[in-house]
């Protein structure tokens, strides 16, 4: 005939180590929130200041003050984007059929109208009322820095783009006036 | 047998009632190792959590609204956010006016045919608030807007604008030449970074 199990050696031990279940349980819960809401927003800012009236005698002077830079501005249409220097000479980029305009083709003459006037940062853009805010957009980025690949392309330092330090690397034109307003 | 739970102790009774012994010591069963799982968990927050208070402000990004892409780089400010959908003005999730047939109702125009008028008011408005804040607050040029430490309600022009890519600039002349009359110069244009579309 079967025993009885023995209560003392068949009880029910309390485990030795910490029970981590509920801890895993609230750090995945958290990643979980962390990931869908933190949402890392993608959005950055272009910055396009509105042409100021000079209004002192200093700014006047600072205004006229050439300094071997380049004036520089480009006319945007649907269908054409002239870029004028000095208000003389000027190359026009043509949309194709599915009016898309050749931005590395742009990208590259502001390179080399660039390097003629290296302390030139300025540029002026006109655009006509049917253009776009993405065509403007696109305009400001093939006129704004040097992207890998391009001669002259600098490394930027530890800290990646958000570093302040970067915003002096690889400039082209970034100083983005609208103008036609 | 006396081998329950997952581990067949084979052989004979005695293999078993060893086995069966043995978990009775060690405890109630087979547990999972979750040490090294927290460890993991735990880099990946602290990662995540050092990661968001670096990026995340309190930027908001407009509803109904195709930002185009581009490749600048420069970080999300808290500003006055002007926002331009396919059919409506706003100015900080208040409606300002309404784009109907691809342009502002000439309605809501001034006599120049420019100026957007109830976005001139309510811009007025917000300058003046600020500027009475600032006020209150006792600036001076010393500690002007932008300054750190400085508080970002002051008044500084700046105005973040966040239109939908296929508006025209007929459309945007419009909102750009108002801010620019009411004193907000400092435009930013709102853009989605082109490597994380």
């Amino acid at each position: 005939m079967a025993r009885k199990p023995s209560l003392r050696t068949n009880r029910i031990r309390p485990s030795e180590g910490l029970n981590l279940a509920p801890l895993i349980d609230m750090v995945s819960v958290l990643m979980f929130f962390l990931l869908a809401f933190a949402g890392i927003i993608p959005v950055s800012i272009i910055d396009a200041p509105l042409p100021k009236i000079a209004s002192t005698a200093e700014e006047v002077k600072q205004a006229n003050k050439k300094d071997n830079k380049l004036e520089l501005t480009v006319d945007i249409s649907p269908t054409s984007v002239v870029v004028r220097e000095d208000g003389g000479a000027a190359k026009t980029f043509a949309a194709n059929e599915k009016g898309e305009f050749a931005f590395d083709e742009m990208h590259k003459h502001f390179i080399a109208l660039h390097g003629r006037k290296p302390k030139s940062h300025e540029i002026t853009l006109v655009p006509q009322n049917a253009v776009t805010y993405d065509t403007l957009i696109k305009v400001m980025d093939s006129s704004r820095e040097l992207v890998k690949g391009d001669p002259g392309y600098q490394e930027l330092p530890p800290g990646g783009a958000q570093a302040p330090e970067s915003a002096a690397f690889n400039r082209l034109f970034p100083d983005v006036s609208i103008g036609g307003v | 047998m006396t081998g329950g739970g997952g581990e067949s102790t084979g052989g004979g009774g005695r293999a078993g009632k060893k086995g069966a012994r043995s978990r009775i010591r060690r405890g109630s069963g087979d547990f999972l190792m979750l040490a090294s799982m927290l460890d993991i968990l735990m880099a990946i927050l602290f990662f995540l959590l050092k990661n968001y208070s670096a990026t995340v402000s309190d930027f908001a990004l407009g509803k109904d609204i195709s930002l185009p892409t581009s490749s600048a780089m420069l970080p999300p400010m808290s500003a006055l956010q002007l926002v331009v959908t396919q059919k409506a003005v706003m100015l900080d999730d208040k409606e300002i006016c309404k784009i109907i047939n691809g342009d502002i109702d000439p309605k809501e125009l001034y006599r120049d045919g420019v100026t957007v008028v109830k976005l001139a008011q309510e811009l007025k408005l917000q300058r003046e608030r600020a500027q009475m804040y600032q006020k209150l607050q006792g600036q001076t040029p010393e500690n002007a807007p932008g300054q750190p430490g400085v508080d970002p309600k002051s008044f500084n022009g700046t105005i973040v604008m966040q239109a939908d890519k296929g508006l025209t600039f007929n459309i945007l002349k419009k909102l750009i030449y108002t801010a620019g009359i009411s004193d907000f110069v400092m435009l930013k244009l709102a853009v989605l970074k082109k490597d994380q579309v």
